[in-house]
């Protein structure tokens, strides 16, 4: 929990503020509920069940690929990355993105103010976002992945019969 | 595909097959805990072949597993790699 205190971003419930932007990005959680319900994930499948998380990367795409002969009006970004998490029934997504996820940002889009001044601070704040968020992470899964067994000189053998 | 059985192996095919086509790659890391097992796949979705698994009892091996994880996760984020391997396409 700390971990995510960490992040100190705004909550979740501020994202109905966003009803009116172009950008739908309201099937993915935040990035801070993402991590809180991954925690959630690992707490529950201690004692049976797995936890399986997807990387991939995304493009931004909302709507399916139409057929062929009909004009395609999308453009597709590179710098997002899909993260998905599943303990088998309840299924959590988020996006992370290089740019245009803060919720700061948003607003000060949304709302119009003072663009070019803040659009160095946006950056600023995004970037720093997608570091914050591999640092808690990565602290996340390194400490719920502790069921392994620690490095033991005697079952030396172990580790390759367990990777036949 | 049967498991790789050492991880520099497998890492090095991972990140390999991940730059032929950034797109179509996903990373599947799958954890249970009741077994003390961890799993990591990398799969374009392509030929049975081109799918890399690599499993692991061993708490030794968590840490080079995430560290590859966020750094694939560094790799789809960035620009950079996506535009290079866009113009082999």
């Amino acid at each position: 929990m700390a971990l995510i205190a960490m992040l100190n971003l705004a909550s979740p419930k501020q994202y109905g503020s966003f009803a009116g932007t172009p950008i739908d990005f309201f099937p993915f959680r935040s990035i801070v509920q993402f991590l809180t319900e991954l925690t959630r994930l690992f707490q529950k499948c201690r004692t049976s069940g797995s936890v399986v998380i997807t990387l991939k990367k995304y493009d931004g795409r909302t709507k399916p690929t139409p057929r062929k002969g009909h004009a395609e009006s999308f453009e597709p970004v590179d710098n997002k990355c899909l993260v998905r998490a599943s303990d088998g029934k309840k299924k959590i997504s988020t996006v992370v993105s290089l740019l245009t996820v803060s919720p700061v940002a948003f607003c000060l889009i949304k709302y119009k103010l003072l663009m070019l001044t803040f659009c160095l601070f946006l950056f600023q704040v995004t970037t720093k976002e997608v570091i914050k968020f591999q640092m808690a992470y990565s602290n996340l899964l390194r400490a719920h992945m502790d069921g392994l067994k620690k490095k033991d000189k005697k079952s030396k053998g172990k580790k390759t019969k367990a990777t036949q | 595909m049967p498991y790789f059985q050492t991880w520099e192996e497998f890492a090095r095919a991972a990140e390999k097959l991940y730059l032929t086509d950034p797109m179509k790659v996903r990373v599947v890391l799958k954890y249970r805990h009741c077994d003390g097992n961890l799993c990591i796949k990398v799969t374009d979705n392509a030929a049975v072949s081109d799918c890399l698994q690599y499993k692991t009892d061993q708490a030794q091996d968590v840490k080079k597993i995430e560290k590859l994880h966020g750094k694939l996760m560094r790799l789809m984020v960035s620009k950079e790699t996506h535009s290079g391997s866009m113009e082999t396409d």
